[in-house]
């Protein structure tokens, strides 16, 4: 039987806004087992990117447990969440998100410049995760100067170069046009292909097809497990 | 035109916090500019009260030494006679006389002795009664007196009879013929003058040329230019040196206009303060461009998008110029009301001469031009920046800015950082110039001043010659006076002399003869400072016999004639150190007087003003008694304690004797240097002013950029940056800018400490250490601003920050 590699147990999410709760997550199971690239779908609104955010230690679930390679996070410090976000997590966003003011290199460079790898360590795995995103030849460039399927693609080389054991992405596709679109998804799949664990939000059926399993949001609540047909 | 200025002011309503800031700093930083320029302005450009006062000039006379001497009498009269070019010469000395009335404690007036053409001279009408003529300038007939309209309101009572009444002079009775208005009075050049009197010397006075004490104020005819009356003195000044070179020798004359003469010493000392104050006006200004700039940048989008529509750059420009100008006219008025309350408060601790009068600091039509053209200038130095990067908005750029994914972009802060950096290089020049100030007033007051103030007090009195009308009779009151001043408890020893050497000054100078010595050219002879003691004056003031005697009751007036001279002059002209036995004498080839040197003591620096030389000599009282003198105690307890007895001894000695600035020693020179102490607090405060306004400066731009890059932090907080490497983050651009401005500002402040010792040559106060201090404290300040925006940028929430737009 597959380990998990993360858990969420009744987890509930309430924002608390000018008197008015929000419940954007209602008791939520959710396990993940390592190598397993699931996507999470809903309408606006219905939670995902809260999942998202609870799952990438981001945020805290108001109630429920979260249990993250066997190691409940509740009540981590903020330095000890930093350190399992730098570690244990890679996160790929919608808008990129990539930092100006620094080169391709630096950025991918960034979550193992937190860890504290010496320079040389870090050299060969920026190079690698460029390699495999196929931005190496873009290395010096700033940000300013890709396409924005480019800059995707660094996104995710930055979410790759830390070895993390998830992936988080949320809507990776959603500022691309569908053949840019279709190069990201791709990249997810061969990721897949190679070991990683992926979870992915998405509007699109047509990426959700790519997951091995599909998780329905509805109103903050899992209505629905797909589980995709492959031969 | 029209539109932009109604742009302009919906945008400054619409942005409160951003306009209620700039007014205020505008406020404060031309408010304290104008009050400054309104002192400058009452002293070098308001033209004293008089008729036609472009024609009035002062005569100096001249010797090698220096260009503004008095004048002697006998020189006096010879320019009166024979200076063609002028329809008013009147030649005047300083007189403070003894005003007493039974029951009260005698006055010590201040009074002017003045020829009898004094008032039509300066063109002064009387507002009540008449003002003295040349008919009242004669001996025995100058027994009237024109009083001030303060002295008549505060000391006759504002008698509206006073003319005609008779009051006490000096002990002598005179009769008040007139009251001058204050308004007619140039508190700035003569000082609150109480009361004015004819000189009524006779044929005896007026034919002395070895002792210069008149001053000389003059009108020119019409017509006659400066030059030409120059030239004509240049004709008299030759005439007597050739008629009376015993005297007259290297002399010559100099002519001034009244306003340069009246702004002479302080129209450089006015430059200067003026020149820092503008420092603050400076920083005011880098404040507010960086606001403003900080403003450009969140609009850039707008000023795309007004490029877009086809404005061009100018008409950008034009914008923005309008709104900064608008503003700071508007904190130029708020400025004017700030300097009002300023000037108030300047015109109450500023005492002209001693009188305690505050001369008017009016805001007239210069300082309200100083006031526009600040307010304007500061508004298109302030604009001009942003409006130039606003000018620059590229259309694409700003609409890329957003769209990308990208976040975070350095060149826009470039010219915001620029401007802190000048900002905190300017506060550090300021703070240095307070500093340099401060400084070298501390070393005129309380440097080695070669005798000690501490636990001393001291007071001066004139003995009028009325009732001491020979030299015994004066040297009989201040023996009596000494006794009674001595039989105080609590004295420990008591001095008279001329005056007590604070800053270095002496009563009298003059020049010299060594006995045995070949005589120098005429007119070549040294120069030394002099002054008249009473035995036991040196052990009084702490100062120090380091050869021979110091001089006792035994050196009286029919004895040997003995002086004491300084070190400074025994090692000049006695390298062996022999000098005790030698003679030396005055330049008078008829009266050689000789007198034997019994001592050398140590040297008083001259801390105030230029030193003319560096001899010093002191001869008993007795042997050349004085009338204006100083009696100094040193107490055994604290001093202040026996003031009330000093005055009650004084009395005892001579009821009719006023004393003047009696206090302890410390305390006068406390009030000499409140002149000082005024420009210090201006100046201190000014500079504190600038100090926050780069503070708050480097924090406004490091919290600006704290905000801009929260979607950046967040993203490196998802990436797994702890909150030290995000306060790192920000705090190093705070580190950077610090270390850029502090240096630049090290750099800047020394150069201008430099520059002021150049230009004030009397106040020496560079202090590198005091700088270093600054610079680190004005640092540390900058970096705890900084680290405020940076703590908070650890608080941001990582969620919000990658899904805000
Ligand atoms: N910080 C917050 N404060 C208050 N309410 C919030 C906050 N963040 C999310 N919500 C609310 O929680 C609910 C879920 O939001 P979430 O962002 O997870 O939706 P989503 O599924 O990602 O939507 P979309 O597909 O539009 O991105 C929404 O109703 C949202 O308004
Ligand atoms: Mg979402």
């Amino acid at each position: 039987m597959p380990q998990n590699l993360l858990k969420l147990d009744n987890v509930t999410k309430v924002f608390l806004t000018d008197e008015v709760e929000t419940h954007a997550l209602s008791g939520i199971h959710l396990e993940i087992n390592k190598g397993e690239y699931v996507a999470i779908a809903g309408p606006s609104g219905c939670g995902k990117s809260t999942l998202l955010s609870i799952l990438g230690l981001l945020d805290t679930p108001t109630e429920g447990t979260y249990v993250l390679n066997d190691r409940p996070v509740q009540g981590l410090t903020p330095a000890e969440r930093a350190r399992i976000r730098n570690r244990e997590i890679g996160f790929i966003f919608q808008s990129f998100n990539l930092i100006g003011d620094l080169s391709v290199y630096e950025n991918v460079e960034l979550p193992l410049t937190y860890r504290g790898m010496p320079s040389s360590d870090r050299r060969a795995r920026v190079e690698e995760a460029l390699e495999k995103v196929g931005m190496a030849h873009r290395a010096k460039h700033v940000p300013s100067q890709l396409s924005g399927g480019q800059q995707q693609r660094v996104a995710v080389a930055r979410a790759l170069a830390g070895q993390p054991a998830v992936l988080l992405a949320d809507e990776p596709t959603g500022n691309l046009d569908s053949k840019n679109g279709d190069a990201v998804m791709e990249l997810l799949q061969n990721l897949h292909r190679t070991g990683s664990t992926i979870l992915m939000v998405t509007h699109d059926t047509r990426f959700a097809r790519h997951a091995d399993r599909t998780v329905h949001l509805f109103d903050g609540r899992v209505v629905e497990e797909s589980v995709e047909n492959r031969e | 035109m029209l539109a932009d200025l109604r742009y302009a002011v919906r945008q400054l309503i619409g942005n409160r916090g951003f306009t209620a800031v700039a007014l205020l700093t505008l406020a404060f930083g031309i408010g304290i500019n104008t009050t400054t320029f309104t002192l400058v302005n009452a002293i070098l450009y308001r033209m004293p009260p008089y008729r036609d006062p472009g024609r009035l000039t002062i005569i100096y006379g001249t010797m090698p030494q220096s260009q503004f001497t008095k004048l002697a009498p006998g020189n006096a009269r010879d320019v009166v006679q024979q200076a063609a070019g002028f329809e008013g010469l009147t030649p005047w000395c300083w007189d403070y006389s003894n005003f007493a009335k039974p029951g009260e404690p005698a006055y010590r007036a201040l009074g002017v002795q003045a020829s009898g053409n004094f008032f039509s001279t300066l063109g002064i009408a009387p507002s009540m009664g008449r003002v003295f003529t040349p008919q009242d300038d004669h001996p025995g007939r100058n027994d009237v007196v024109v009083a001030s309209e303060r002295f008549w309101r505060e000391k006759l009572g504002g008698n509206p009879n006073v003319v005609g009444s008779v009051i006490r002079l000096n002990g002598k009775s005179v009769t008040v013929i007139g009251v001058v208005s204050q308004r007619d009075q140039d508190l700035i050049y003569f000082g609150s003058v109480d009361l004015w009197q004819p000189l009524g010397y006779g044929e005896n006075t007026w034919s002395k040329r070895d002792n210069d004490w008149l001053e000389f104020v003059a009108r020119l005819k019409p017509g006659v230019s400066l030059e030409q009356a120059r030239a004509q003195l240049a004709t008299v000044a030759a005439r007597m040196a050739h008629d009376h070179p015993d005297t007259n020798a290297h002399r010559g004359l100099n002519l001034a206009t009244y306003a340069s003469a009246r702004s002479r010493g302080s129209a450089q000392f006015l430059w200067t303060i003026m020149g820092l104050m503008l420092f603050v006006l400076g920083i005011a200004c880098v404040n507010l461009a960086n606001l403003q700039l900080a403003r450009t940048v969140g609009r850039m989008r707008e000023y795309a998008i007004r490029i877009a529509l086809g404005a061009s750059r100018g008409q950008l420009i034009r914008q923005l110029l309008a709104e900064s100008v608008l503003l700071s006219l508007a904190g130029g008025a708020l400025g004017l009301l700030v300097s009002i309350w300023g000037n108030r408060l300047l015109g109450s601790r500023l005492s002209i001469a001693s009188g305690g009068t505050s001369p008017d600091l009016p805001l007239d039509y210069r300082v309200l031009g100083f006031t526009l053209a600040a307010s304007v200038a500061t508004g298109l130095l302030f604009g001009i920046m942003p409006g130039w990067i606003a000018s620059r908005a590229e259309v694409g750029a700003a609409v890329k800015q957003g769209g990308r994914g990208t976040v975070g972009d350095r060149s826009k802060h470039r010219a915001r950082k620029a401007l802190v950096v000048a900002e905190l290089a300017l506060a550090l020049a300021s703070l240095a110039g307070a500093a340099y100030f401060v400084r070298g007033l501390q070393r005129i007051t309380r440097a080695d001043k070669g005798w000690e103030s501490a636990s001393r007090v001291t007071g001066t009195f004139m003995l009028p010659t009325s009732t001491y009308a020979t030299d015994d009779q004066a040297r009989a009151g201040v023996e009596r006076i000494r006794t009674e001043l001595a039989a105080l408890p609590g004295v420990d020893r008591v001095a008279v002399s001329g005056q007590i050497p604070i800053g270095g000054a002496f009563s009298h100078q003059g020049n010299f003869l060594i006995e045995g010595q070949q005589r120098p050219a005429q007119g070549q002879e040294p120069l030394a400072l002099a002054e008249r003691v009473t035995p036991g004056y040196f052990p009084t003031l702490g100062m120090h016999v380091v050869g021979g005697r110091d001089f006792g009751e035994a050196d009286r007036a029919d004895g040997r004639q003995v002086v004491i001279i300084n070190q400074a002059m025994a090692r000049q002209f006695w390298p062996k150190g022999d000098a005790i036995g030698h003679r030396i004498g005055g330049t008078d080839a008829k009266r050689p007087d000789w007198r034997e040197i019994v001592g050398i003591v140590n040297d008083i620096p001259i801390t105030y003003g230029q030193a003319l030389t560096p001899f010093q000599t002191y001869r008993p009282f007795a042997q050349d008694p004085d009338r204006w003198l100083t009696f100094t105690l040193l107490c055994k307890g604290s001093p202040s304690g026996l003031i009330g007895d000093v005055r009650r001894a004084i009395g005892r000695a001579d009821p009719d004797l006023a004393v003047y600035g009696l206090g302890t020693v410390d305390s006068v020179i406390e009030q000499l240097g409140s002149g000082f102490t005024l420009v210090e607090q201006l100046l201190t405060i000014a500079a504190l002013l600038g100090l926050l306004l780069a503070v708050v400066g480097i924090y406004g731009v490091i919290a600006n950029l704290a905000v801009q890059r929260t979607q950046e932090i967040g993203v490196r907080m998802a990436l797994g940056a702890r909150s030290g490497s995000v306060i790192w983050l920000i705090l190093r651009e705070g580190v950077r800018l610090a270390a850029f401005g502090t240096g630049a500002g090290i750099v800047l402040a020394l150069l201008l400490t430099r520059g002021l010792s150049l230009a004030l040559p009397f106040i020496q106060g560079q202090d590198v250490p005091a700088i270093l201090v600054m610079a680190a404290i004005l640092a540390a300040a900058a970096l705890l601003a900084c680290f405020l925006p940076a703590l908070r940028a650890t608080h941001v929430n990582p969620v919000d920050a990658l899904t805000a737009e």
